[in-house]
């Protein structure tokens, strides 16, 4: 479903994140991809949500090489994933239910059918009490939260989770991780990149080591 | 919610070519009026007499080129001038009558040649004093009022462009206070449609409401132009009045102003989402 073939990033400056990149991910996979900060994990999955494009090398995701994907396809590529930001991008000047309904919005939801599946993805998360709370009074697990609810909240067929236990104390990230694994359970490709080598070993899942931007072996 | 100074200096903005045009439109209709028959005055001499009368009579009744004609004898001249401009009192101190009898002619054909060779002719008739040619003034008013309303679509066309930037700026306002909004927008799937659409309604409300403000502002002045007009129209035994907008050209103003409401956001966000690329 997604296959990365000899994929080079190199940024202007000449710093290169990647370099000579081939890996694939089946659909239904529950990968994680590890390395030290800087090893190229968040331009990984920036490359794979398309928010970039490779500067040598193919991405293919369902069959479509992102390199010869129109400007306008791309919107309908990203609705496909649900991203967890690792700074979370959350609006602030907007609640925690209107945060959560933006996706729906923008794939054109009714607006009943989108109230109700925003409700449902808070209540996943455990935070539908907090549906009117503005984000800034909300601690940083609970603003992660609301950054879930929002990737899954469409029901995509890939999740991209990038760093998701950063700043999280050990109790709570494994709540965190186990919500992973349980999205995953319900056939969504899970694709999570950390430093964090308790989260690697509690999902227990196929491991990408990335090195100074390259597959370690 | 537009800002009530951004809907007023629409407002103003777009009253001034509508209230020009309104003027102007009612003065060239008023001039069509007038030089809509072309008419000669023959002028005799102050010593004609009864027969030549009769005689340029004769020759207006044997020329081609003329439709029809009046006499004005120089005493209902001069009893109309005192009916008319409020000179009576000047006029009854004069010792004599000092208008000459007239012949009013209707030309059949208004081609300003034909008139000018029909006036030439007439005025090498034998106690003829003065040929004047009525319809002239109204004709160069007319010229001068075409003249107006060109000058006038070119106001109106900078002022449009000036309504076209004070949104653009609005939106380019309103575009950086919701930069994190769009960029979020965008990494989740929204198309640039999705995105530009909460600002074209934006643009264009605001628009509508200038136009509305417009709309105000030239039924105002009209209104009180006219109180003003009709006493001044009075003194001259005459009638005259502005027209206020009518329910079509009002629809087509608030269209208009939308609309280019509407363009100002369009070509400000567009500008924004090139520039930010399509990633």
């Amino acid at each position: 479903m997604i296959v990365l073939s000899h994929v080079h990033k190199r940024y202007a400056g000449g710093f290169e994140a990647l370099h000579d990149v081939s890996l694939s991910i089946d659909s239904g996979e529950l990968v994680l991809v590890t390395g030290h900060s800087g090893a190229g994990k968040s331009t990984l999955l920036k490359l794979i949500a398309a928010i970039e494009l490779a500067s040598t090398g193919t991405v293919v995701i369902s069959g479509q090489n992102l390199a010869k994907l129109k400007s306008a396809a791309v919107p309908f590529l990203r609705r496909r994933f649900g991203i967890v930001f690792q700074d979370h991008k959350l609006l602030y000047d907007r609640n925690v239910f209107s945060n959560v309904l933006l996706p729906l919005q923008i794939a054109g939801f009714d607006s009943r059918d989108a109230a109700r599946r925003a409700r449902a993805a808070l209540d996943k998360v455990g935070l539908l009490a907090k549906e009117k709370a503005m984000p800034v009074t909300l601690s940083g697990g609970e603003q992660q939260r609301v950054c879930i609810a929002r990737a899954v909240v469409h029901r995509p067929a890939v999740l991209l989770i990038d760093e998701p236990t950063g700043n999280l104390d050990e109790d709570y990230a494994r709540d965190i991780v186990e919500l992973f694994r349980s999205f995953h359970q319900v056939g969504v490709t899970v694709v999570v990149t950390t430093h964090d080598r308790v989260v690697a070993e509690q999902l227990g899942a196929r491991t990408i080591h990335l090195d100074h931007g390259r597959v370690a072996a | 919610m537009p800002s009530l100074l951004n809907v007023l200096v629409i407002g103003v903005a777009l009253s001034l070519p509508v209230g020009l045009y309104l003027g102007l439109a009612q003065l060239q209709s008023f001039t069509r009026q007038l030089s809509g028959d072309p008419q000669i005055s023959v002028f005799l001499a102050l010593d004609a007499d009864s027969a030549d009368v009769a005689a340029i009579e004769q020759k207006l009744r044997n020329v081609p080129g003329v439709g029809g004609y009046r006499f004005i004898p120089r005493a209902q001249a001069l009893s109309a001038l005192k009916r008319r401009a409020g000179l009576s009192d000047v006029l009854e101190n004069l010792r004599q009558n000092p208008l000459p009898d007239a012949f009013v002619a209707t030309a059949r054909d208004n081609q300003p040649d034909t008139l000018e060779r029909l006036r030439a002719e007439a005025a090498a008739w034998p106690k003829v004093a003065h040929v004047q040619l009525d319809s002239e003034w109204a004709r160069k008013l007319d010229a001068a009022v075409r003249f107006g309303r060109t000058a006038v679509a070119i106001l109106g066309i900078l002022l449009a462009a000036a309504l076209v930037a004070v949104t653009f700026n609005t939106i380019r306002l309103q575009i950086l206070t919701r930069h994190e909004e769009i960029e979020v927008s965008r990494l989740i799937g929204a198309t640039n449609p999705f995105i530009r659409r909460p600002f074209l309604w934006f643009g264009a409300l605001q628009g509508l409401a200038g136009g509305i403000a417009a709309w105000i502002i030239v039924s105002l002045a009209v209104y009180l132009l006219n109180r003003d007009l009709a006493g001044l129209a009075a003194l001259y035994s005459a009638s005259f009045r502005l027209p206020g907008l009518s329910l079509e050209d009002a629809g087509s103003l608030l269209a208009f102003s939308a609309l280019l409401g509407w363009l100002g956001a369009w070509l400000s966000v567009t500008r924004h989402l090139w520039q930010i690329g399509s990633r």
